[in-house]
């Protein structure tokens, strides 16, 4: 909200008429969502009649008041109101004196007056009464505000959630038809009830109150601002504690709904972490009163949408203790009825199967025989089918040989509706066998089914060893029945085994050669089975991208077959490696994926285990520990009901690891030597070991958090020595990383370094194996760290600032490097591109770049540790470094707070704005300024947020001069990209006349993005910069993506002078606005889209361009990671091979951006001076042209050239 | 202006394209004319909001119906109407003033002498009925003229211990109260409004 006085002056500049073009269209959108912002402008409206009235407006403001203020009825109306107010309050010049007041007197004046003390007791008496009229009758603003709202919603209510102290009414939505019952009347009273308490107390009570009413608006993200604001003056009250998860409980289920319109959106994921925080909440406000009833009812709820169902019940039971006689509590009893019958029904699906299979059987209806068969099928086969099987072969050796032959008759039923549902032949061929075997092959049949199942328990047991011995012979007995569809089926099974082995290559081997036998035989539902379980082999082999692309090729074709097992199986996987690559949302989108398809299906402990072991974890890395608790705990009952070894070890494992997080040792401790004991009861040699290797790992972690380093060291290196036991190199990296933290913390350098060396080489290994781009930068992004060690270990122990700046050059954008050497291959899914990259290629050392550094440069790179700021100082001939001692934390908020009080710049605050550019100046420039030769260009390299600076803005404490006044100033990645990009400015730089393509203000499409400006600035810029180029810019209509795209290639110069928009799910979906064409001129749709993606620039060899301009919002910066740095619109044009790109690194103002193009391009062009040098004189131009005194402007610093050294 | 032509099954598309979930669309439906006519009603054309809000919902369904609006429009949807909502405002005020000429103001010596009395003694009527606080301060805002009035104000905010701004929203407030009693007396009295 802006400042009350500024907010009127706009409000009557906008009546007046007075406010145009961007300003105008501001604050309109602004009247569009601020509803208080309505009532200020018609307040100003009886504002501007009053100055009218008494002659107060000046000639100029009457002349505009009476051309476009008057021109409505109703406004002429509200004049004569206002001269009839101004007449009858007209004063006698009596009333001339000053003001007699209603108000309520001081104390001191009271008691001045003789008269009053006179009747002071009088008085005493009248304030006796006073307060208790006030106890007893007066009502706040608040008070009459909630009452307002519970009359409001006496009949119906609008949330499932019990919001505190609300009455009770029925709960109904939109859905069920019924006309709405709420009192609109009441409602606006609360509104204007609560809103104007908060206007005159803004205390933690009224904001409390006011949040409600936004709550049972759905008017989310407004209560949740509110009840926050109430939290910070009174941060122990539960029922805003209560409120506040109700809230949040309430904006996970409406993700939820959206999820369910579209389950590959992310919504789901969103719904589970907003369900996640609103238990937060609610844990919060039950320890501070755990007698208040509404988070009780509402956590119950929470987790019951977040298929907590156990602890949803308990929670619904301890409700029914507090409260069992209200309506609440009959609400309370109907969903503990539903997670009952839940139990109930589910638990007899499987012979309600059968039964449906048989009845359709003699009704011989195939639509109901595939609704039997289908649902039930899993990795043990389809048990509908397996039962006839068993049925039909104990026929035969009773010798109920009728019996038999039903039992055939339906198995070849089955076959045949499988066949003809889901074009699968598995269950016919299997029907076949049995039809055509002898009695001598039933026997053997027999034999090696009975195997098979032994197998299946001892996997169930992960007693591997002997379920491969049983699969194996129960093979060997189904190939001499010439038993086909069995056998191999034995066979994958001996594959599953190798897998859960950790046997990869054997898996992977395995499956290949399975998957194309399925394919070949068209048995479907193996062919998607064995697809997922190369996906499962090639997670061990961290192969991330490869898993990604088998599992959505698994989903695709147990959709198609309706298997609805696999496809949960396929989420597992999908939810496993998201996990890994640090995609929080992600992960837990595929959860809530799979357990919504699971509650479909019979209950299978082992099917769900997975989903609820993760869920904790993606808990757990969203800051949630106590909500990843509750899924853990959900995880474990599930194992332990099933007697899952494997399972209810990793599950004490995790519980072991959340305790830890909650600072609870001794619970962290007890619960990893729970894992350990689980672990070694388990037959499997190898997995025991496994197992066992992880608990050391695990005693490792918590002995390094309670400072016990030699047991933490001894730890890390019986897990090691387990995992090499088992060849299983998945958890190297962590170890070593955790051994690597110990031996610093024992200050032993010569263990240190070696281990850093291996720590370092396990997460390159890791990292290769991901080509996703995005993949490759988030893991990157979550491991950065370790190369922050090596840069802290190089420089403070070794005292090696060349080696520390070879780590440090080793971690900065490092996939973009990628990308300009082995190019991009786009995955051009509109909605999930992807860039696939190649083989990693190693950055360049220090020893490599300062040979190839141009002699007029001096590289200034920084790398922000936890403790300081390390700055390098390189030239062709010499290398020095510096540091701050500064935590990252500070100097992040050191940032923030600049850019933010940049944001804001006015003649009032450029002092504090000088001030904080001092501080960053003494920071990061002053420990190197004696190193800095201000004849040389120099290259900034920033690290983590340093990207997001401004660095021409600093300013000299010394001095007092902006940096851009010593230095002529550009920024690049990194050290290794500068000098690729000036070789490529070399290569460019020979070309001496310059064709251009210059774009402005392009007719983008005005109902997709309705919010947005039209930039009459940018028509003003393209125009003036065509004719310094003499080229004829693509303006309005004929700026249309098709051409721009075309024209690309061509050009050495493009500037474009556009709309950019940035996109929240992924930098590959930004894009630049350009014309789609066909509106004005009826020109056809097909060749436009009506803007340029990243992904189509990633796209493109821009072999020819020399410089890319984009005058445009934020273009150098979208986001930062730890490791790649800046992502941003200027990013691809670079990775496409532009050696100079000119961004900005905020959103930009249009008109003062196009005078700071102009005179940028006018240097370029008529003083031949280079990109970097012409847009500093423009730069310096704009600052040196503000006035001492007047409203400073920063725009001239959000731009700066981003690249390699170029002459031109 | 074109009457409103929304059909049931217009209106369950808008629904479908505000939201995929019936009981949030509505909501957002709700809201978004909550919006159009507020935003119509600072600009200049209160007395026919609503109207020209059910001509913005017509206009975006219209273009709904043709298959011109993108059905994953990204952004926030309300903002779409904005774009329709300015243009309605604009045609309006263009016919309600084809000319664009400044419209003479009738100053209270022209008016017949008998409107401006039966004006004044509706206000006092209705001033009669507000509290005394309220009507206090309507007296005291609108007490003086040119710079003492801006000083007067300022002390009449400091004496009831808000700032200036909460002081003319709060006259405003309560002009709004009086409005619907002053018409029904002009009414009565016979005068239009």
């Amino acid at each position: 909200m802006t400042d009350s006085g500024q907010e009127q002056d706009t409000s009557r500049l906008y009546l007046l008429g007075k406010l145009t073009g961007d300003d105008a269209e501001e604050f309109e959108r602004r009247l569009f969502t601020e509803e208080e912002l309505v009532e200020e402008l018609l307040a100003a409206e009886e504002e501007l009649i009053d100055d009218f009235l008494t002659g107060d407006l000046s000639t100029d403001d009457t002349a505009m008041f009476e051309k476009n203020f008057l021109v409505t009825a109703e406004r002429r109306q509200k004049l004569r109101l206002g001269r009839a107010v101004r007449t009858y309050a007209k004063p006698s010049p009596a009333l001339k004196k000053p003001i007699p007041s209603p108000a309520p007197w001081s104390w001191q004046r009271l008691f001045s007056s003789s008269l009053v003390r006179a009747t002071a007791f009088a008085s005493v008496i009248l304030l006796a009464a006073f307060g208790i009229w006030r106890v007893a009758f007066y009502q706040s603003d608040v008070d009459k505000g909630l009452a307002a709202l519970n009359n409001a919603y006496r009949e119906q209510r609008p949330l499932e959630v019990r919001v505190s102290q609300q009455n009770y009414a029925r709960f109904s939505t939109f859905r069920s038809g019924e006309p709405d019952r709420v009192r609109t009347v009441e409602l606006d009273y609360a509104e204007r009830y609560l809103r104007d308490a908060v206007r005159d107390d803004p205390s933690a009570h009224s904001r409390h109150a006011l949040g409600k009413y936004h709550l049972l608006q759905s008017q989310f993200d407004q209560a949740i601002q509110q009840f926050e604001e109430a939290l910070k003056t009174d941060p122990s009250n539960a029922a805003v504690y209560a409120d506040l998860g109700a809230t949040w409980l309430e904006k996970g289920k409406l993700s939820l709904d959206k999820g369910r319109a579209n389950p590959t959106s992310p919504e789901y994921g969103r719904g589970m972490q907003e369900l996640g925080q609103s238990v937060v909440y609610l844990n919060k406000a039950l320890e501070l009163n755990k007698t208040l009833v509404e988070p009780h009812f509402n956590r119950a709820l929470a987790e019951q949408y977040l298929t907590l169902y156990n602890e949803a019940e308990r929670d619904w039971q301890e409700y029914l203790k507090l409260d069992s006689t209200s309506p609440w509590a009959e609400e309370a009893r109907r969903n503990l009825k539903l997670l009952e019958e839940r139990k109930a029904k589910t638990s007899v699906i499987k012979e309600q199967l059968i039964e449906h299979f048989l009845q359709a059987y003699r009704e011989r209806n195939d639509v109901l025989a595939w609704t039997a068969l289908s649902p039930g099928r899993a990795r043990t086969g389809n048990p509908i089918v397996e039962a006839l099987i068993d049925d039909l072969l104990s026929s035969e050796t009773d010798g109920r040989w009728a019996e038999a032959s039903e039992k055939q008759e339906m198995l070849s039923y089955a076959g045949k509706v499988e066949e003809q549902s889901v074009q699968d032949r598995f269950t016919a061929d299997l029907a076949e066998v049995y039809k055509s075997s002898t009695p001598v092959q039933r026997k053997k049949l027999r034999q090696a089914r009975a195997m098979m199942k032994q197998g299946v328990q001892f996997y169930d047991r992960s007693e591997y060893d002997q379920a491969i011995e049983l699969f194996s012979k129960a093979r060997e007995l189904f190939a001499q029945t010439s038993d086909d569809a069995e056998k191999l089926f034995a066979e994958a099974w001996t594959g599953y085994c190798h897998l859960r082995l950790q046997h990869p290559e054997i898996s992977i081997e395995t499956f290949e050669r399975l998957s194309k036998v399925f394919q070949a035989k068209t048995y479907r539902s193996l062919f998607a089975q064995s697809l997922l379980a190369i996906a499962d082999a090639l997670t061990s082999r961290s192969e991330y991208s490869k898993v990604l692309d088998r599992i959505r090729q698994s989903l695709v074709v147990s959709e198609q077959i309706q298997d609805r097992a696999n496809a949960i199986r396929c989420l597992q996987v999908e939810t496993t490696v998201q996990l890994i690559l640090g995609n929080y949302s992600e992960s837990l989108a595929s959860t809530f994926r799979a357990l919504t398809i699971l509650n479909a299906l019979p209950p299978d402990a082992k099917l769900s285990w997975p989903f609820y072991h993760d869920a904790s974890i993606d808990f757990y890395f969203l800051g949630m520990p106590n909500v990843a608790l509750q899924f853990e705990n959900e995880a474990l009952r599930l194992g332990l009901e099933a007697n899952l070894p494997l399972q209810v070890s990793r599950s004490y494992d995790r519980l072991a690891l959340i305790y830890q997080r909650l600072h609870n040792y001794a619970e962290a401790l007890r619960n990893c030597e729970q894992a350990r004991t689980t672990a070694s009861k388990i037959a499997s040699e190898r997995m025991k070991t496994n197992l066992l290797a992880h608990s050391a790992l695990h005693f490792g972690e918590l002995y390094n958090e309670t400072g016990d380093y030699n047991r933490a060291v001894e730890s890390y290196d019986e897990a090691l020595r387990l995992y090499e036991k088992i060849n299983l190199d998945i958890y190297q990296y962590r170890a070593r990383k955790g051994k690597l933290l110990a031996l610093r913390a024992l200050k032993n350098d010569g263990a240190t370094e070696v281990e850093l060396a291996a720590v370092l080489y396990w997460f390159e290994r890791n990292r290769e194996k991901i080509s996703e781009e995005s993949y490759r930068n988030k893991f990157f992004d979550t491991g950065q760290n370790t190369y922050d060690l090596a840069v802290g270990f190089y420089y403070d122990q070794k005292k090696d600032e060349t080696t520390a700046l070879d780590y440090a050059e080793a971690y900065r954008a490092r996939s973009l490097w990628d990308l300009m050497n082995t190019g991009a291959q786009i995955v051009d899914d509109p909605n999930h591109p992807q860039i696939k990259l190649s083989a990693p290629v190693s950055p360049l050392k220090s020893s490599e770049i300062q040979p190839l550094l141009p002699l007029g440069i001096q590289l200034l790179e920084y790398a922000m540790l936890d403790d300081k700021v390390i700055m390098w100082v390189m030239t062709k001939n010499g290398l020095k470094s510096a540091h701050t001692t500064i935590a990252r934390d500070e100097l992040d908020k050191k940032i923030q707070s600049y850019l933010r009080t940049l944001s804001r710049a006015t003649k009032d605050n450029n002092d504090e704005i000088i001030h904080q550019a001092k501080a960053l100046y003494g920071d990061l420039i002053a420990p190197v300024e004696s190193y800095l030769d201000r004849r040389l260009l120099l290259c900034i390299v920033p690290d983590k947020n340093l990207s997001f600076l401004p660095f021409t803005a600093l300013v000299s404490p010394a001095s007092g001069r902006y940096l851009i006044e010593d230095f002529t100033l550009q920024t690049a990645p990194s050290a290794t990209i500068f000098i690729k990009a000036s070789q490529q400015a070399e290569q460019k730089a020979l070309n001496k006349t310059e064709q251009a393509l210059i774009v402005g203000n392009p007719y983008f499409d005005r109902e997709q993005f309705a919010d947005l400006p039209d930039l009459p600035g940018a028509l003003r810029e393209a125009e003036q910069i065509g004719q310094l180029y003499t080229a004829t810019p693509l303006l309005g209509n004929a700026a249309t993506s098709s051409s721009v795209k075309r024209l690309l290639k061509e050009a050495d110069v493009v500037h474009l002078a556009t709309h950019a928009i940035p996109d929240k799910r992924s930098p590959l979906l930004s894009k630049l606005l350009l014309s789609k064409h066909g509106v004005e001129q009826r020109e056809p749709h097909h060749a436009s889209s009506g803007f340029l993606t990243a992904t189509e620039i990633y796209g493109i060899k821009l072999s020819r361009t020399r410089l890319v301009v984009l005058s445009a919002c934020q273009t150098g910066i979208e986001r930062v990671y730890q490791g790649e740095g800046a992502i941003g619109l200027a990013r691809p044009f670079i990775a496409s091979g532009v050696p100079v790109v000119v961004g900005s690194l905020w959103p930009v103002e249009s008109e003062s951006t196009a005078d700071l193009m102009i005179s940028f391009h006018k240097h370029r062009k008529q003083n031949h001076v280079s990109t970097v040098e012409a847009l500093r004189r423009a730069q310096l131009e704009i600052l040196h042209k503000q006035q001492p005194g007047s409203p400073k402007s920063y725009g001239w610093a959000a731009f700066s050239a981003i690249g390699g050294y170029a002459t031109f | 202006m074109k009457e409103a032509v929304l059909t049931p099954e217009d209106f369950d598309r808008l629904l479908l394209w505000l939201d995929p979930n019936r009981a949030q669309a509505a909501l957002k439906y709700e809201k978004t004319r909550i919006r159009l006519i507020t935003f119509f009603a600072g600009g200049g054309c209160r007395s026919d909001a609503e109207r020209l809000a059910d001509e913005a919902f017509d206009r975006v369904s219209q273009k709904l119906k043709d298959g011109q609006v993108s059905a994953s429009h990204g952004r926030d949807k309300v903002f779409y109407f904005l774009g329709f909502a300015r243009n309605i405002r604009h045609e309006y005020l263009r016919r309600i003033n084809p000319t664009g000429v400044t419209i003479p103001i009738v100053s209270p010596d022209e008016k017949d002498s008998t409107d401006v009395q039966t004006e004044l003694e509706c206000l006092d009527q209705c001033m009669g009925e507000l509290p005394e606080e309220k009507r206090w301060v309507v007296m005291e805002y609108y007490l003086f003229e040119g710079s003492a009035k801006i000083e007067h104000r300022r002390k009449i905010a400091s004496q009831l211990g808000i700032d200036v701004k909460t002081l003319r929203l709060r006259v405003h407030r309560i002009r709004e109260q009086l409005k619907p009693c002053i018409e029904d007396c002009l009414i009565r009295s016979g005068i239009t409004t």
